[in-house]
């Protein structure tokens, strides 16, 4: 069986495109807004979000058949912060600029609506394997969509690409501030959804 | 019975990841303290433009601090009994130019506490410097605080003699609200950050008060002397 047919690998490729957490499910926003002005902190705040989505989802699909029903959400915030605590540990011991811009927001990976929606959707019904696959998914749909709107909102707002000045950036370049500002982030997330969504809905339109 | 069970399931996970969790805290604890006191030493040598803090090592940067920044002198404020550490920045390793006085200020802006330093001119006359070492507040708005724009009227120099009674120290400048040049306020205004007024506010608030407590302080080691 092809890796696209099996359980796991549906909810991969489900999550990075028709099913994206971000301009499909419209989840995830407020970090999206937050921290695409820089790739570099967009970068890790994915790479967080991945680690963490699936993790949790993981442990949680291991867990299923333990965790009391009445509990079961408490139980996956706790395992879902327990990440996301270790995720800033790591930032802030590595990466203490970068820790400095972006660490109010890795501790919202807790309230992250994604993974939440993920551990409660998917990995509480399924096995191990495919649910870590889902959460790794969900995470790489979120990325997806925020690398690239970090790279139009630094390139226009920095004429930088990962602090990396733009070629001939003298000649043609002009400053956007816009683009660094939360409204920038608005324009390109409609932009993104906007596009997204017609794209997605053609092509079910046409599979029908 | 399951009551039971569920409260112990609960305890034991709890348990189990604050463990884990705290164990990686108390490993990292030597590794985050270093890299705040590198953030510290990079602050202050750029305060006082005492090197180019992307050329330099880590090692030189350490170095320059504990050469060149005399930090073993604390004034007192008369007014308020607090203590206010006094840094002499020396343009040397030998210490026999100084170049800078400067003193840290902190206080609440938009959203948690600012924290930085501010250097002044050896006469005391005007600010040579401003670096803002900690702050949570928006990003792309009040965040700017830290950015070359916000800072350079602290660099050029912004008067910080005494003003006359009941003026201030720093004046914010807002686009329809700039002092004309030739004025006193003039020499004493820093630009808001457009979309920031709040944050700018604080900054105006925390550095009035600063300024001034630094200057009863000096005056106080000096009527002391």
């Amino acid at each position: 069986m092809a890796f696209k047919d099996t359980a796991g690998g549906k909810a991969l490729i489900k999550n990075l495109w028709s099913d994206n957490p971000v301009f499909r499910q419209v989840l995830g926003i407020c970090s999206t807004l937050a921290v695409t002005n820089l790739l570099k902190n967009t970068l890790l705040m994915c790479g967080g979000l991945v680690f963490t989505a699936g993790l949790s989802s993981l442990t949680i699909s291991l867990l299923r058949n333990y965790i009391p029903k009445q509990v079961r959400m408490m139980v996956q915030v706790l395992i879902i912060a327990a990440y996301v605590i270790i995720v800033n540990i790591f930032i802030r011991a590595r990466f203490p600029d970068i820790h400095k811009t972006i660490g109010p927001y890795v501790g919202l990976i807790i309230t992250n609506c994604i993974i939440m929606g993920r551990a409660e959707a998917f990995a509480s019904k399924n096995p191990a394997w495919p649910s870590l696959l889902d959460g790794i998914g969900a995470g790489l749909g979120y990325s997806l969509i925020l690398v690239f709107i970090a790279i139009v909102r630094e390139a226009l707002g920095f004429g930088t690409l990962m602090g990396f000045a733009l070629p001939f950036r003298d000649i043609w370049w002009y400053q956007w501030t816009i683009m660094v500002m939360p409204p920038g982030a608005f324009f390109m997330l409609a932009l993104v959804a906007w596009f997204g969504n017609a794209y997605v809905l053609k092509k079910e339109g046409g599979a029908k | 019975m399951k009551r039971v069970k569920i409260v112990l399931f609960m305890v034991v996970i709890a348990a189990l990841y604050g463990a884990g969790v705290t164990g990686l805290h108390l490993s990292t604890i030597g590794m985050v303290e270093q890299n705040k006191r590198f953030i510290e030493q990079k602050a202050l040598v750029e305060l006082f433009n005492l090197g180019d803090i992307q050329t330099l090592s880590k090692e030189e940067i350490g170095r320059i601090v504990e050469t060149q920044i005399d930090q073993t002198e604390t004034l007192t404020d008369p007014q308020t009994g607090r203590q206010v550490p006094l840094l002499k920045a020396y343009s040397n390793a030998t210490r026999d130019q100084l170049v800078a006085y400067g003193f840290p200020f902190s206080g609440i802006g938009f959203w948690a506490e600012i924290k930085g330093y501010i250097a002044v001119d050896s006469r005391l006359k005007k600010t040579v410097g401003l670096k803002v070492i900690e702050q949570v507040e928006t990003p792309g708005l009040g965040a700017r605080i830290e950015e070359p724009f916000f800072v350079k009227p602290f660099i050029d120099g912004l008067d910080i003699t005494p003003p006359a009674p009941g003026a201030s120290y720093m004046y914010m400048g807002t686009a329809g609200n700039t002092p004309e040049p030739g004025t006193k306020e003039y020499g004493r205004t820093f630009d808001a950050i457009t979309g920031a007024t709040q944050t700018s506010l604080a900054m105006g608030r925390m550095l009035n008060a600063t300024v001034a407590e630094f200057r009863r302080a000096v005056a106080n080691r000096e009527a002391g002397e």
